[in-house]
């Protein structure tokens, strides 16, 4: 009988050379659905820094933060490619598992009515608030609070977006049509958003976060199971299950939660 | 410096930020861990698979 280290080796080699349009298909939504909604928030901050200063600190600051996160990019890859397959897929899916429920927690309360839906407009009126009164936007000093402001977001959310397209996709050298996945995204959310020149308030975010995070959580233990060793029955098919079966309990969470808060009510 | 404290902190509570739900997903995983090396079987659907997906729903 195979040791188990041997098992994850043949198994991790294997793996490697297998990419099957299933798994493509999945990591590819799953990177351009996650990296929406991400991208949604970072563009409602960049318009309230724009429309309430200028587009110039608005677009230094965006251009800084995507200049950090490529080189971050640039670093991470050649790191990644030093890491034995069995644990990238180990320590990604953990990882994955916990960003993935988060979401499905927090979509599954939205959902419930437990805690307040993310509104777009509220952040961006939020956002106007903090960034002051037409009076205070003529200091030069602001232009600086709203270049960092532009910054903070694209950068906070960037990572994000970087953290999901190397989740779904390092696993199985799938990490191309993931990021195009992510950058199709990018391209959808700036040619609206250059079209209407408002917060993108009607995509439906939570909606996305309910299925985002079903999806990242059955790559999450796919990843996770492959890096303990686990053969999956039905191979990458099971990936499907899996999302289904966590867009089930998702609902029945939220359904418990919306009971219990009725009744606690 | 306040930047990369609002960083890390965003980059903590990605991962972290429900302290209930971090630990359970990492109890499952150790556990599973444990079961599939106890059971020792890695090539087929065992009951450590099905305990491991049904906890993560769970």
């Amino acid at each position: 009988m195979p040791s188990r280290s041997s098992t994850r080796t043949t198994k991790t080699a294997e793996q490697e050379e297998v990419m099957t349009w299933s798994i493509a298909a999945l990591a590819v939504s799953a990177a351009f659905l996650a990296s929406l909604v991400e991208v949604v928030e970072a563009f409602t901050i960049v318009l309230a820094v724009a429309t309430l200063r200028s587009w110039r600190p608005a677009t230094i600051g965006t251009s800084a933060a995507l200049a950090l996160l490529a080189t971050i990019v640039l670093l991470l890859r050649p790191l990644l490619g030093q890491i034995p397959v069995a644990s990238l897929q180990l320590a990604i899916g953990v990882l994955l598992l916990l960003f993935g429920m988060g979401w499905l927690r927090k979509a599954s309360l939205w959902v419930a009515g437990v805690i307040p839906l993310h509104n777009e407009e509220a952040i961006y009126g939020a956002e106007t608030a903090r960034l002051g009164t037409p009076q205070q936007r003529v200091r030069r000093s602001l232009q600086w609070v709203a270049g960092i402001t532009a910054l903070k977001a694209v950068l906070l959310e960037g990572l994000e977006v970087v953290f999901i397209v190397i989740a779904v996709g390092a696993g199985r050298g799938l990490l191309l049509p993931a990021g195009l996945g992510a950058l199709a995204a990018c391209a959808l959310v700036l040619v609206i958003g250059a079209v209407i020149h408002r917060p993108l308030s009607r995509v439906p975010e939570n909606s996305l976060k309910f299925g985002v995070g079903a999806m990242l959580s059955s790559f999450g233990v796919f990843w996770t199971g492959e890096g303990l060793g686990i053969s999956w029955p039905g191979q990458d098919l099971a990936l499907l299950f899996f999302a289904a079966l966590f867009l089930a309990a998702g609902l029945v969470g939220s359904s418990l939660a919306r009971r219990l808060s009725m009744e606690f009510a | 410096m306040a930047l990369l404290k609002e960083l890390a902190a965003e980059l903590v509570g990605m991962f972290a930020g429900e302290k209930r739900l971090t630990l359970a997903v990492l109890a499952v995983v150790a556990a599973a861990d444990c079961w599939i090396d106890f059971t020792s079987l890695n090539d087929s659907f065992s009951a450590g698979q099905c305990y491991f997906l049904v906890a993560c729903c769970c």
